[in-house]
């Protein structure tokens, strides 16, 4: 198979980029990041698949274009046993083509391949530096079976896989082990077999339990028989024993009967006798409380005294009755005029209050007019006093608002003044600032320099440059005129400060100030006098007011009264009506008293037999109409006490003829029974109720024994009786001592019996059995499939060792001498080893050669292997910079021996060593770092 | 009906369900029940029993019990039972004591006997029959039953063996011809022996029932008794009834690409819901035994995962009412072209001779001589005279290799990416 184009669509660096490979032999030259290990994974790519996580053993990378979207690309390959082919691989698809444009099954490509997957592309299409290092970590001792190994494709990883294998079973099962797990496994089994080995014993004895049950059944149940008769028996004695204590209780009942004597006593007697005594005794207890009665209602009649008083007074009351009423409707009128004069009282207070009047020392109505005009003068002459008080006030005011002005403008005047002295002061600052001494100094300079110039000039020898003098004297010049008008700017500056208008300004207000604080003072003067004049206003009207006030007071007024309200309203003449009103209702009420103390005269019998405590009219009024009231009920109860005892007395008389009557049958009853009292009378009944009772024992014991009666009277005695019972007893206990070994063998037998039919445990026990087996069955087969495995990889490995190929080993003797330049010139190969022949003739293990030796030996084996694999496709050989560690003198040889051997299969060979450039011919090899100029193709 | 193999235990369950053990050990009795139900609810004329009836060997009191309650409990209704024992409940001498009912009848010797039984019809029948009372029977007992002698109105052989030829030990067990058979002229040939159900002529009709409980991965499907109508002289119908309470399945899931592990789970969780939603008017339970086809879709360490039955363990039983879906082993089947040393034609010529030669040379007795002699194996196990087992422990070890190689590459990509 021979790979002559590429094109990459989108592959790492790759983009749509296309190789042709028309060398069977093909460099390709670049450093390292020149985009070679890419390449190469783009070729495996290709034709084994993608590298992705799962499979990531031979590419490490993935190579996802950046820059296209297209991931992937195809190869032409030629020499096929399908002729021909495209296989276009991308992330979408793989496809299979040939030159006709025909679309392959994809099996095609496993066809192509011949079974071989990257893995064995890997180890014997491709040589890395990495082989070739591998081989100095070998051993000495494994060197020959890695050599051997060679020869057999893929074996190495077999017997790793063969040992990995091998150690796993170990880890199962080992012949004299005990912990692995089929060992374990095993153990287990040994100890359930043993145990359904004794389950199995058991269940030959079932046989033999059953038999032995069924004799203890027949036993127990001959024994039951005969307990049953003898529980029988005991039953029978057991009644006897209970009813010979009746028969006995029999026996005596009728012998007590015999010996009584029944008496006929008429059924309905002894309750008409004890009715008799029953009323008879009611009677007795009846009479006595009725005369209690009696008396307790005379002594009450007796206690009553009021009534006495009553009933010797009633006509007198009857006339203490009406004056009491017409005493009630004049208290009636007492009371309301005593409110109207306390109104009165009340409406005089307050016209009193509102006036200001000394309710005491109120005048009358005449005296006051009289007083009257006079008092009305004074009043006028005050009003007079306070309007000439007000007038000066205002006076006295408008003369302090003007000094108030003057004062004002002498201020602000003073402020202006102020303003003005410093603003001079900054027009001062300001000259001396602009009239400095500085200002003369460049003009001063410029004389001094002149006048240098001119001395130099004076004393000069040299004769470059005559006119010094003329150029002082320029100078000296300048410098004055510059000094004159800084002088005459100054003094004009001067001027102009010292003839300000700001200093006239200054002295006119000074003038205006002087003025007004002179008018300020005219005023104070003015003010003062004016104050005089109010001070002897105001003393004039306070001696009015007091005289006035004088005048009110003996009119009756208080001192704060109001004058104008007084003499508006005339309080007086109000205040002297109501008082005449409240004269004529004091008259009324003197009247009223006298009449009330009339019918307390009248009614003196009465609260002399019922003292009055309280006090007052009305509560008197009250208490003699409660005693009346209390006298009529008095009355009445008495009469209702009369009446209880004349009822009382009729009552007792009807008892006394009932007790008679009933003392009467008694007798009657007695005299028909033959007895003279009535404890004969008892005696008798009492023997009628016994010879009853003993007769309903009798009955009730007979009734009882009545089944047995005759075999009780046979019985001996209670002593026979107990023994017989006793004897039966101990021979029911003997029986059924026999009887409990028995049941408890039946019973252990039964269930040992239904253990074996009931019980689950065996079949669980092989069931258990069967799932150990299982198990052991599952590992055992794990186990032996391993070994076999192991057994397997090595017996066809040991077959292919067993025959080693001529042909190989003599391709790869051409190699080896080449490579070697001949210092070897032999291979040997055989079964168990590998050894080289030196030129003369000395045969040589491979761990006595040196690393470079090994690493040529490795090559020429590794290549002879490929190139003799006939059965196997030839693959194109990778190598990835192998050699780089060869001397230069190996690496001629080596790239001698490529070139020989491409003409066999295709080699590509990814490099950067100078020395291949120069090998090879210049159109074998593809500079990769060329492409790399126009990244853009 | 037949091989009730009462106290048979379930193989190849493992130890996984063992919450679902006493159903299994529980499943033979409960189908032996049904068919008792079914006998008695037909009404039929009588019952025949073709042998091991239960396991002399591992013999348990419980199931004779067991079967003699039911015995007790056909008399009860007046059906007649006819009873042969088998390989492995062969009559010893002890067995020989016990007493069955009155409508029981039990072949006691090797010797070919007959019982006649008049039918509720007013018709007659004769039941010839032999019960072993050895584990083998390796001569020929077909000539010792009697052409049909037409003493009845229906003549009936009942024989536990096996056809000659059909299997590797068919000559221990009583063998027969199927020509043998027919030349004796019966209305019914009984069988017993294999659980395979199966009819090897239908005139005149000779079946086996086959078991009525399978017992492992082998025995799968639904498993019962006959019921054969004979009406008039003449056979009107016969008839298979399911009585198994457990049945055996084996199920496949074909595998897609880019199929995960979950998808697997819902594939064979789709198998046992479908056989979830059979258990309401079948009343069986399921022990589902998956295959999956073309692992090649699997990365090479799920593939190792399952066959260690990680998959297994994450697929829990369905359970409903009395009932229940559990799958006991997923099986990982190769596809026949991965091939080991492909590329290299000489090796795989190296492979194929050891291969091939693998067998006759006996490299087993070599490789595994340690577990041939270990003690408990040559006490309680077989392996090493199974041709079964070997063939399989072959076909394991080759499988080994194919996915270690696949495997090998996963450990060293891996190792790749740590450097």
């Amino acid at each position: 198979m021979i790979i002559r184009k590429l094109h990459i669509y989108g592959y790492g660096k790759w983009i749509d980029q296309i190789f042709n490979f028309d060398e069977q032999l093909q460099i390709f030259y670049g450093p390292n990041e020149s985009g070679k290990s890419t390449l190469q994974s783009f070729i495996r790519s290709i034709l084994f698949g993608f590298p992705n996580r799962r499979k990531r053993t031979h590419q490490i990378n993935r190579y996802e274009p950046k820059q296209s979207d297209i991931y992937g690309g195809k190869l032409l390959i030629e020499n096929t046993n399908h002729g021909d082919l495209w296989i276009e691989r991308t992330s979408k698809h793989l496809q299979v083509t040939n030159f006709q444009g025909e679309v392959l099954p994809n099996r095609t490509l496993d066809e192509v391949l011949g079974g071989i997957d990257e893995d064995l592309f890997d180890n014997f299409y491709g040589f890395t530096l990495g082989n070739l290092q591998e081989l100095s970590n070998v051993g000495a001792d494994q060197l020959n079976d890695y050599f051997l190994s060679i020869g057999t494709l893929g074996s190495e990883k077999f017997l790793q896989i063969a040992k990995a294998l091998e150690k796993e079973t170990d880890e199962i099962f080992k012949g004299r082990g005990k912990n692995p797990p089929l060992n374990q496994l095993l153990n287990e089994y040994e100890v359930l077999e043993e145990r359904e080995q004794r389950m199995k014993e058991s269940m030959d004895q079932y046989q033999s339990l059953v038999e032995s049950r069924k004799n203890v059944e027949r036993i127990i149940q001959q024994t039951n028989i005969r307990i049953q008769e003898y529980e029988e028996e005991i039953r029978r004695m057991d009644r006897l024993m209970d009813h010979y204590q009746v028969y006995l209780k029999l026996i005596s009942v009728q012998g007590e009967l015999g010996q009584l004597k029944f008496t006929e006593i008429r059924e309905n007697a002894p309750k008409q006798l004890s009715d008799a005594e029953n009323i008879i005794d009611n009677i007795n207890q009846e009479i006595p409380t009725i005369e209690e009665r009696i008396h307790h209602i005379n002594h009450d009649i007796a206690q009553m005294t009021r009534l006495n008083w009553a009933q010797n007074n009633s006509e007198e009351r009857v006339g203490w009755t009406q004056a009491t009423s017409k005493a009630q409707e004049i208290q009636r009128r007492i009371n309301n005029l005593e409110e109207k004069r306390s109104e009165l009282g009340q409406e005089l207070k307050e016209i009193a209050d509102n006036n200001k009047l000394d309710v005491n020392k109120v005048v009358t109505e005449e005296e006051f007019n009289e007083r009257l005009p006079q008092l009305k003068t004074i009043q006028f002459e005050i009003e007079d006093r306070e309007d000439e008080l007000k007038q000066t006030s205002g006076k006295q005011e408008y003369l302090l608002q003007q000094r108030v002005s003057y004062q004002s403008q002498g201020v602000s005047l003073r402020q202006k003044i102020a303003q003005l002295e410093n603003q001079r002061v900054n027009d001062e600052e300001l000259l001396i600032q602009e009239t400095r001494l500085s200002a003369y100094f460049p003009g001063l300079i410029l004389v001094i320099l002149g006048i240098v110039a001119y001395i130099f000039q004076s004393f000069n020898v040299l004769a470059s440059f005559q006119y010094w003098n003329i150029v002082g004297l320029c100078l000296a010049l300048i410098g004055m005129i510059m000094m004159t008008v800084v002088f005459i700017r100054h003094r004009s500056i001067a001027n102009e400060f010292e003839n300000s208008p700001i200093l006239d300004e200054i002295i006119r207000y000074q003038e205006d100030q002087a003025f007004y604080a002179e008018q300020s003072r005219n005023l104070n003067n003015d003010i003062s006098l004016l104050d005089n004049e109010v001070e002897a206003i105001e003393s004039q009207i306070m001696d009015l007011e007091f005289n006035r006030n004088q005048m009110l007071e003996t009119l009756g007024f208080l001192p704060e009264a109001d004058l104008d309200l007084v003499l508006k309203t005339n309080p007086i003449r109000t205040f002297s009506q109501v008082m005449a009103r409240r004269g004529a209702i004091q008259l009324e009420l003197e009247e009223l008293s006298q009449k009330m103390q009339e019918w307390k005269d009248e009614i003196h019998p009465l609260i002399a037999r019922f003292p009055f405590h309280g006090e007052g009219d009305i509560e008197l009024l009250e208490h003699v109409n409660n005693v009346e009231k209390s006298l009529v009920e008095v009355v009445n109860r008495a009469k209702i006490l009369e009446q209880r005892l004349a009822e009382s007395k009729r009552s007792i008389d009807n008892y006394r003829k009932r007790q008679k009557e009933q003392e009467k049958l008694i007798q009657e009853i007695f005299e028909e029974i033959g007895v003279w009292n009535k404890i004969e009378f008892d005696q008798r009944l009492a023997t009628n109720k016994q010879i009853r009772e003993l007769k309903e024992k009798e009955s009730i014991y007979l009734g009882q024994v009545e089944p047995v009666l005759s075999a009780l009277a046979e019985v001996e005695s209670q002593q026979a009786l107990d023994s017989e019972y006793q004897d039966l007893q101990r021979q029911l206990a003997i029986l059924r001592s026999k009887l409990e070994p028995n049941l408890r063998e039946r019973a252990n037998l039964t269930v040992e019996i239904n253990q074996l039919e009931q019980d689950g445990t065996y079949q669980e026990l092989g069931q258990d059995i069967e799932n150990k087996r299982s198990e052991i069955e599952e590992l055992t087969k794990d186990y032996a499939g391993k070994k076999i495995a192991t057994d397997l990889i090595y017996q066809t490995l040991r077959h292919g060792l067993d025959n080693p190929v001529e042909e190989m080993n003599e391709i790869a003797n051409q190699i080896f001498t080449k490579l070697s330049n001949q210092r070897y010139t032999e291979i040997k190969i055989n079964k168990r080893s590998i050894r080289v022949k030196h030129a003369d003739n000395v045969l040589f293990q491979p761990h006595e050669l040196s690393q470079g030796t090994l690493e040529q030996l490795y090559v020429a084996l590794r290549l002879a292997f490929i190139i003799n694999a006939r059965t196997m496709v030839k693959m194109p050989i990778i190598i990835d910079d192998a050699f780089v560690n060869f001397d230069e003198g190996r690496r001629e040889n080596m790239y001698e021996v490529l070139g020989d051997i491409s003409s066999e299969i295709q080699i590509l060979f990814f490099t950067f060593d100078q020395l291949a450039q120069q090998a090879f011919n210049s159109d074998q090899i593809i500079n990769l770092e060329d492409i790399q100029m126009s990244p853009e193709n | 009906m037949s091989d009730l193999h009462l106290d048979s235990p379930f193989k190849g369950m493992g130890q996984k369900n063992s919450k679902l053990q006493s159903q299994f050990i529980q499943a033979p009795f409960d189908a032996f029940e049904r068919g008792v139900k079914l006998a008695i609810g037909e009404d039929v004329d009588v019952v025949l029993i073709t042998g091991d009836i239960y396991n002399s060997e591992r013999q348990t009191i419980s199931a004779q019990h067991y079967f003699m309650t039911k015995m007790e409990e056909l008399n009860a209704h007046h059906i007649p039972v006819v009873l042969i024992h088998g390989n492995h409940d062969y009559l010893k001498i002890h067995h020989q004591s016990i007493v069955y009912p009155e409508n029981v009848h039990r072949f006691n010797s090797e010797a070919v006997e007959f019982v006649d039984i008049s039918l509720v019809s007013g018709e007659t029948l004769r039941v010839y029959g032999f019960s072993y009372t050895h584990q083998w029977i390796t001569e020929n007992k077909i000539q010792e039953f009697p052409v049909n002698p037409q003493a009845t109105t229906y003549t009936i052989g009942l024989l536990h063996g096996s056809l000659q030829g059909s299997e590797v030990s068919a000559n221990r067990y009583a063998p027969f011809a199927l020509e043998e058979l027919k030349s004796k002229r019966y209305d019914y040939w009984a069988l017993g022996h294999i659980h395979l159900q199966a009819t090897l002529s239908d005139e005149p009709l000779i079946q086996y029932a086959g078991t009525t409980q399978g017992s492992h991965r082998n025995e799968s499907g639904q498993k019962g008794c006959y019921i054969v109508e004979f009406k008039n002289g003449r056979r009107v119908s016969n008839t298979f009834h399911s009585l198994a309470k457990i049945v055996w399945q084996n199920e496949t899931v074909h595998l897609k690409e880019e199929d995960q592990i979950k998808d697997i789970i819902e594939s064979i969780n789709d198998i046992m819901v479908n056989y979830l939603n059979e258990i309401n008017h079948k009343k069986e339970s399921y022990i589902l035994n998956i295959s999956l086809k073309n692992p090649e879709y699997l990365s090479q360490e799920l593939i190792e995962q399952i066959q260690q039955g990680e998959l297994l363990e994450a697929i829990d039983s369905k359970i409903k009412g009395d009932y229940f879906v559990l799958v006991n082993r997923i099986d990982v089947i190769l596809s026949p072209y991965q091939q080991i040393f492909e590329f290299d034609q000489g090796l795989m010529a190296s492979y194929q001779t050891v291969l091939k030669n693998y067998e006759e040379d006996r490299r087993d007795q070599e490789v595994l001589k340690d577990l041939y002699n270990h003690a408990t194996v040559q006490r309680f196990f077989d392996f090493e005279d199974d041709s079964g087992f070997r063939e399989e422990i072959l076909k394991i070890g080759q499988e080994f290799i194919i996915y270690s190689t696949g495997l090998t590459h996963e450990i060293e990509g891996d190792d790749d990416d740590n450097s």
